[in-house]
C-alpha cells in the first residue's frame, strides 16, 4: 500500500533465467527480485505479462506461459498473469490462448505488433480478440505510433468494433508529445472500452495520469510500472504521489481500476506494509521527495 | 555535493504550450530547487511559437531581466534558430556576449529545420566563439531532430560541446542505448536525459559506462516534467560517487565555465533523507 492506497501494477514482466536484449542488456528478473521492488515500494499486487520476443514459436509460448503460471502460483494474492499472443500464428494462438486462460489462469492477452509484425486492427487480430471475447478478458497491446499498423488510433478502430472487449493501450500510446498534449486520451475519448495505462512513459506526472484521468474519466487510466529488468516502479509511484488529487480519483487510478479490468477481487489481494507517500528506498538509501510538486501545469481548456 | 539541473525552463506569464497552460516564473523555480537540493539550473529561453525576431529578442531581454535576482543560482540559454539568418547570428553576439547567457538551443523541432543543415552553421559558430556548449533538442520521431543529424553538425564542429537533450526522446531508442551509440561516435556530444521514460539504467548508468561520466548531464524540462522524478532516477541507480558528483552537477558546470563555484556546503543526495 501507499499513503493508505491499495496499489496494483497493471504491467510488469518476470524473466526467470539472464536473456540478453536491447544490444547487450540483461533482462532477468527473478520473481524474488520482483517481489522485493514491489514491497520496497508498496505495490500489493501486479499483473506479470507473459513475454515473448520477435520470431518465437507457438512451443515457445506454451513454455513461456507455463513457466510464469507456475512463478505466479507461487505468489497467490501477489502476481497474476497476463499471456501473450501472436494472432500471425492463426489458430495455434487462439487455441493455446483459451489454453493459457481456461487452464493456467491467466487474465488478459498481450498483442505487441510491433514484435510480432502484424497489423493491429487488421483481419489477422479477429480470431484472437473473437477468442479474447468469449473469454470475457481483456487485451493490452504495445503500440508505436512510428512503426506502421502499429498506431494507437488502431486501438480505438478495434475497440469501436469490439464494443465487449475491453482494450488496454500500454504505455499511454508510447509518444513523447502525445503524453505531454494527451492525443491518446482525446482519441479513445468516446471510446468507452478503451483503457489507458502509464507505464514505460515520460516523466511528465500529469501527462500520465491526472490529465488522462481529466480526458477519459478517472476509472480508465491505470497506474503500471513496466517492471522488471529496466524500469523502476518507483518513478511512476512517485508520479501519483507529487500529482494533487482527490481521494477517489488516486485510488482508482492506484489500484482499484485495474482490479475491475482484470476482474480481480479486492478481497484475495495480500497487502503490503503502507509506504509514506513521496518516500522511496534508492541506491542512496531511503529518500524523501517534496509532495505535492511545485507547480503541475494543466491543460488548457477549450476557449482558453 | 553539488546539484546542477542541465534543461528547465519559466514561463513568467501565463501561456499555453503543447495543449498545456503553463505559468512557471523564476520564483517557482527557485522555490522547486530549493525543496530539492539543486544548486543551479540552467534556464533555456523557451519560445511558445516561431517568433519574429524582435519578439525573440524581447524574450531574451525579459529572461535576463527575471532572473538577475537569482543569477547566483541560474545560468541561462538562447534561444537560436537558422530562419533568422545574419540578424539572428547578432542576437546569439548579444546573448552570449553582452547578456552573459552561457549556452545557445537549437529546436529543430519547433523552428522546423534540420539539425545537420548548413544553415544552422552560423548559430554554432556563435558557440564557438565564445566557448559556450549548444544544446539540442532530439527527437527520434521527428524530421530533422533526429540524434544522428546532431553527430554530423557534431563532426564539423570538433571544438564545440554539443549536449543532446532528451536523448532521442524515445522509450525504445533509450532502452536500447542507440542515442548512446550515435553520441559514442564522436568526442563532443554529452547526453541529457530530461524527458525520458522511467529507465533509470537507461537514463544516466549505461550512457555513463559507454561515453565516460563525464559526458552525462542531469536534466528535469521542468515545469512539463518534473524535478523530482529525474533526480529520483539518478538517485535509483548505483553510480560511484565521483561519477554522481560528475553527473548531477559536475559536468554541467564545466561545461557552463562555472566549474570554480564551490559545492554546495549540503551534500545530500537528490532527495532528502527520509
Amino acid at each position: 500500500m501507499r499513503d493508505g492506497y491499495l496499489v496494483v501494477d497493471a504491467h510488469a514482466h518476470l524473466e526467470v533465467h539472464p536473456r540478453v536484449v536491447f544490444g547487450g542488456r540483461n533482462a532477468e528478473m527473478p520473481t524474488e527480485r520482483l517481489l522485493a521492488q514491489m514491497d520496497a515500494c508498496g505495490i500489493d499486487a501486479a499483473l506479470v505479462i507473459a513475454h515473448a520476443w520477435a520470431g518465437w514459436t507457438i512451443d515457445q509460448y506454451r513454455a513461456e506461459h507455463d513457466v510464469i503460471a507456475d512463478e505466479i502460483s507461487r505468489q497467490p494474492g501477489r502476481l497474476f498473469g497476463a499471456c501473450w499472443a501472436d494472432p500471425t500464428l492463426g489458430a495455434a494462438a487462439v487455441r493455446e490462448l483459451e489454453r493459457a486462460v481456461t487452464e493456467l489462469g491467466y487474465l488478459a492477452v498481450k498483442l505487441h505488433p510491433v514484435y510480432q509484425r502484424f497489423v493491429f486492427d487488421g483481419p489477422v487480430v479477429t480470431p484472437i480478440v473473437e477468442m479474447a471475447s468469449k473469454l470475457r478478458i481483456p487485451v493490452i497491446a504495445h503500440l508505436d505510433l512510428r512503426v506502421p499498423g502499429c498506431e494507437p488510433w488502431r486501438m480505438v478502430r478495434l475497440a469501436r468494433q469490439h464494443p465487449d472487449v475491453v482494450f488496454v493501450m500500454a504505455h499511454m500510446g508510447r509518444d513523447a508529445r502525445s503524453i505531454q498534449d494527451l492525443s491518446f486520451a482525446y482519441a479513445a475519448a468516446d471510446v468507452p472500452n478503451v483503457i489507458l495505462e502509464g507505464s514505460s512513459t515520460t516523466t511528465d506526472a500529469y501527462g500520465t495520469f491526472q490529465g488522462p484521468a481529466e480526458v477519459i474519466g478517472a476509472d480508465r487510466v491505470l497506474f503500471a510500472a513496466d517492471a522488471g529488468a529496466f524500469h523502476h516502479p518507483a518513478v511512476n509511484l512517485l508520479k501519483l504521489d507529487l500529482l494533487e488529487l482527490d481521494r477517489a480519483t488516486k485510488e482508482r487510478i492506484f489500484g482499484l481500476n485495474a482490479l475491475r479490468v482484470f476482474n480481480i477481487p479486492e478481497a484475495s489481494i495480500e497487502r503490503t506494509t503502507d509506504r509514506r507517500r513521496g518516500v522511496f528506498e534508492t541506491a542512496m538509501g531511503q529518500q524523501s521527495y517534496p509532495v505535492p510538486a511545485g507547480a503541475i501545469q494543466p491543460r488548457a481548456r477549450l476557449g482558453a | 555535493m553539488l546539484s546542477a539541473d542541465a534543461h528547465a525552463h519559466v514561463f513568467e506569464d501565463e501561456r499555453v504550450l503543447h495543449g498545456r497552460v503553463i505559468r512557471y516564473p523564476t520564483a517557482t523555480l527557485i522555490q522547486e530547487m530549493d525543496r530539492h537540493g539543486v544548486d543551479l539550473a540552467l534556464v533555456i529561453a523557451r519560445p511558445s511559437a516561431q517568433l519574429p525576431l524582435d519578439d525573440l529578442i524581447q524574450l531574451h531581454d525579459r529572461l535576463a531581466a527575471d532572473t538577475e535576482p537569482h543569477r547566483a543560482r541560474l545560468a541561462l540559454a538562447a534561444w537560436a534558430s537558422p530562419r533568422f539568418g545574419p540578424q539572428g547570428v547578432q542576437e546569439l553576439e548579444r546573448t552570449v556576449g553582452t547578456l552573459g547567457f552561457r549556452a545557445i538551443k537549437l529546436h529543430p523541432e519547433q523552428e522546423q529545420f534540420l539539425l545537420d543543415d548548413l544553415a544552422v552553421d552560423q548559430c554554432v559558430e556563435v558557440a564557438a566563439a565564445h566557448g559556450v556548449p549548444v544544446i539540442a533538442h532530439t527527437a527520434l520521431a521527428v524530421h530533422g531532430a533526429e540524434p544522428w543529424r546532431l553527430v554530423r553538425l557534431a563532426t564539423r564542429h570538433p571544438g564545440v560541446t554539443f549536449v543532446m537533450a532528451h536523448l532521442g526522446a524515445d522509450g525504445g531508442m533509450l532502452q536500447s542505448l542507440s542515442a548512446v551509440e550515435l553520441a559514442a561516435d564522436v568526442d563532443n556530444i554529452m547526453v541529457e536525459g530530461s524527458a525520458t521514460v522511467t529507465d533509470p539504467s537507461a537514463t544516466y548508468l549505461e550512457p555513463a559506462r559507454i561515453l565516460g561520466p563525464e559526458r552525462v548531464l542531469y536534466g528535469s524540462n521542468e515545469p512539463i516534467h518534473q524535478m523530482a522524478l529525474s533526480l529520483l532516477k539518478l538517485d535509483l541507480v548505483n553510480l560511484p560517487p565521483d561519477w554522481r558528483e560528475l553527473l548531477a552537477g559536475g559536468n554541467l558546470m564545466r561545461i557552463l565555465g562555472l566549474a570554480d563555484r564551490s559545492s554546495s556546503p549540503e551534500s545530500q543526495p537528490s532527495g532528502a533523507t527520509a
